[in-house]
């Protein structure tokens, strides 16, 4: 019993983690969308690949093969295929050569590299000239490949520094204190089976991977938004979220209290939900999952008989 | 402690049990990344065909199975490496496909042929079916598949795309009782890096009549059109409002009349469902190596409008 208590108190805290922790991974989405993130560390990317060279950037984003690439007109892309941007690049570079227009890209390309700055020079020559097999084109691809994983790796670093941010919000926002929740939960079995019977809901199924662009019935993946056929939360889980946190029955106990003795739990509470629900969504889907399959092995089989049997 | 263990070993041994005639009705099949990259925005695929076994005359119509199709049964180890059959639509209508079936059945010899792939899990197989592994010589026109040619557009050098027709006598399962099955259907998705597994419960209705309200552009795809648009009856209710996506196969009548229409248009329809693997495809992306269960993502082959 005692056991049975503790596992579902923590498939609680596990399940309004991960609530949490969707709606911070939809804001963090809204937020690079709004800003571009996934556009300006792309450029800044580019920008390093090209060594600053004056101008450069801004030809190679005028070519008609990377206009296309963005999403609107005059918009700068957030994704650039390593074909375009070789064959981009290497026409931006071919037109400061002294080979005519109708010579091949490749030839082009060569006659333009000798024109650049030295550093730049240098690093398409050791991109070009390396050991490896295949033509130029595919060598500036991998170059372009080879960047990118860094680039990657930026925006990720970035991202978990939102993360934090974002989750202290939410957190804050929803008063979603750790040590209050769980103790909502342990006193409360009425309030721990309807959360545990949702926390099953939400570990069970997934959103269905609908279409919303009308446009594109052959689309490449766009991140999944919420709509309201399928909602970020549903409204059970709203309800969920509203009985175990929130501001709305904190107020007396503020009046109550001095701030002495109200606030220091509530940080310490804070704490512990901010770094809980910043390690993501997918975390505490997964632990979310494996503490189900825990309670169903060990659930006793009156219990289970006693559930199967129509109301 | 020892006790314990003894517990939840006998319980998870009783859920097993109790499980297996649910387990029975579902089926796995595995498919290699690289297939579900190349197909998931087409609408027919072209493979060489070895016939095994053929229906020596096409099925009766009335409803249900009684379709007017003609069943064959093969392999096709290179393009496809899955239990599989194909078949040919108003089978009564195309003699000169049917008669090619019927002279290559059981030669050995792989034939080129090609149509609109299909994955559903109507027959599905006990075990996994994992694509690639050695596909044995099935033993009928109809061994336990979930991948299939259907319909079949050319045989060789004969063309079968003008069997892509309302099939005349027939009656079809309205929108309202098939898309309520397909609805209701659920999937799990397990990827890792070089393949995808797709688990689904057993299905069924094959043709549904229905009339489709387009939501957005025809789009052209190498070998056909695709559209999305939500689902009514023959009545002009709504039966689905959310957007599935149409699959028309070039060359088809159905194909020629959707070129013409735009958002809003409506389209009275014949079409059998199939698994999205465009869908599956963003699932598996979404999702890592995580199994997901979730709605079934299927989408329509059109092969059939009507006159109205």
């Amino acid at each position: 019993m005692f056991g049975s208590v503790v596992l579902d108190v923590a498939i609680g805290l596990a399940f309004i983690y991960l609530l949490l922790a969707v709606i911070c991974a939809a804001v963090s989405e809204w937020l690079a969308s709004l800003f571009k993130w996934r556009a300006k560390t792309l450029e800044q990317g580019i920008h390093r690949m090209f060594n600053s060279t004056p101008g450069l950037a801004k030809e190679f984003y005028e070519h008609p093969l990377i206009k296309s690439q963005a999403a609107k007109e005059g918009g700068r892309p957030s994704y650039i295929s390593p074909r375009a941007f070789a064959l981009a690049l290497m026409d931006v570079i071919g037109e400061k050569g002294e080979n005519p227009k109708d010579a091949s890209l490749e030839h082009r390309f060569a006659s333009g590299v000798g024109r650049l700055p030295e550093t730049l020079r240098k690093s398409l020559d050791a991109v070009v000239k390396s050991s490896a097999p295949g033509t130029s084109q595919e060598k500036v691809e991998t170059w372009f490949n080879d960047q990118m994983d860094r680039v990657s790796g930026w925006y990720k670093r970035k991202m978990q520094g939102w993360s934090l941010v974002l989750a202290a919000t939410v957190v804050l926002l929803a008063n979603a204190d750790t040590l209050q929740i769980a103790d909502r939960l342990w006193q409360n079995p009425v309030l721990r089976t309807n959360i545990v019977e949702q926390a099953k809901a939400r570990a069970q199924m997934a959103p269905p991977p609908e279409y919303t662009d009308a446009e594109s019935p052959a689309p490449t993946p766009p991140k999944p938004q919420a709509t309201n056929a399928n909602p970020l939360l549903t409204q059970e889980e709203k309800n969920a979220l509203a009985e175990v946190a929130g501001w709305r029955q904190e107020s007396k106990r503020f009046r109550e209290e001095s701030l002495g003795e109200w606030l220091p739990p509530h940080l310490l509470g804070w704490g512990l939900s901010t770094v809980a629900v910043s390690l993501g969504a997918p975390f505490w889907f997964d632990l979310l999952n494996q503490c189900m399959k825990i309670r169903a092995a060990g659930q006793k089989p009156g219990e289970k008989k006693q559930k199967e049997q129509p109301a | 402690m020892k006790n314990r263990l003894r517990i939840a070993i006998t319980l998870a041994l009783q859920l097993s049990l109790a499980l297996a005639p649910a387990a029975s009705h579902a089926g796995t099949v595995v498919l290699k990344r690289a297939f579900v990259e190349k197909y998931k925005n087409r609408a027919t695929a072209d493979i060489e065909f070895i016939i095994d076994h053929a229906h020596k005359k096409p099925n009766p119509i009335s409803s249900d199975g009684q379709d007017g199709d003609l069943h064959s049964s093969g392999r096709a180890p290179n393009e496809v490496g899955l239990p599989m059959v194909a078949e040919v639509m108003n089978a009564k209508s195309q003699t000169a496909g049917v008669n090619l079936i019927r002279q290559n059945e059981g030669k050995n010899q792989p034939i080129p042929l090609s149509g609109a792939w299909r994955i559903w899990f109507e027959h599905p197989s006990a075990t996994d079916q994992i694509q690639g592994q050695p596909v044995p010589v099935p033993k009928d026109t109809n061994p336990a598949h979930v991948f299939e040619v259907h319909p079949i557009t050319q045989l060789q050098t004969t063309s079968v795309l003008s069997a892509f027709q309302s099939i005349p006598g027939y009656q079809a399962y309205d929108a309202g009782t098939a898309f309520s099955s397909y609805e209701s259907m659920t999937v799990t998705v397990r990827a890792n890096s070089s393949a995808i597994g797709i688990k689904a419960p057993k299905a069924g209705y094959n043709y549904a009549e229905f009339v489709m309200e387009l939501q957005g552009p025809p789009q052209q795809v190498a070998d056909g059109v695709l559209v999305l648009a939500t689902v009514l009856d023959t009545e002009g209710s709504t039966v689905v409002g959310q957007l599935r996506r149409m699959v028309f196969v070039a060359g088809t009548e159905p194909a020629t009349k959707v070129k013409g229409l735009k958002k809003g248009d409506r389209l009275h329809v014949l079409g059998i469902p199939r698994v999205n693997l465009e869908r599956i495809a963003y699932l598996a992306s979404q999702n890592g190596q995580n199994p997901v269960t979730t709605k079934l993502p299927y989408e329509m082959i059109i092969v059939g409008a009507f006159p109205d």
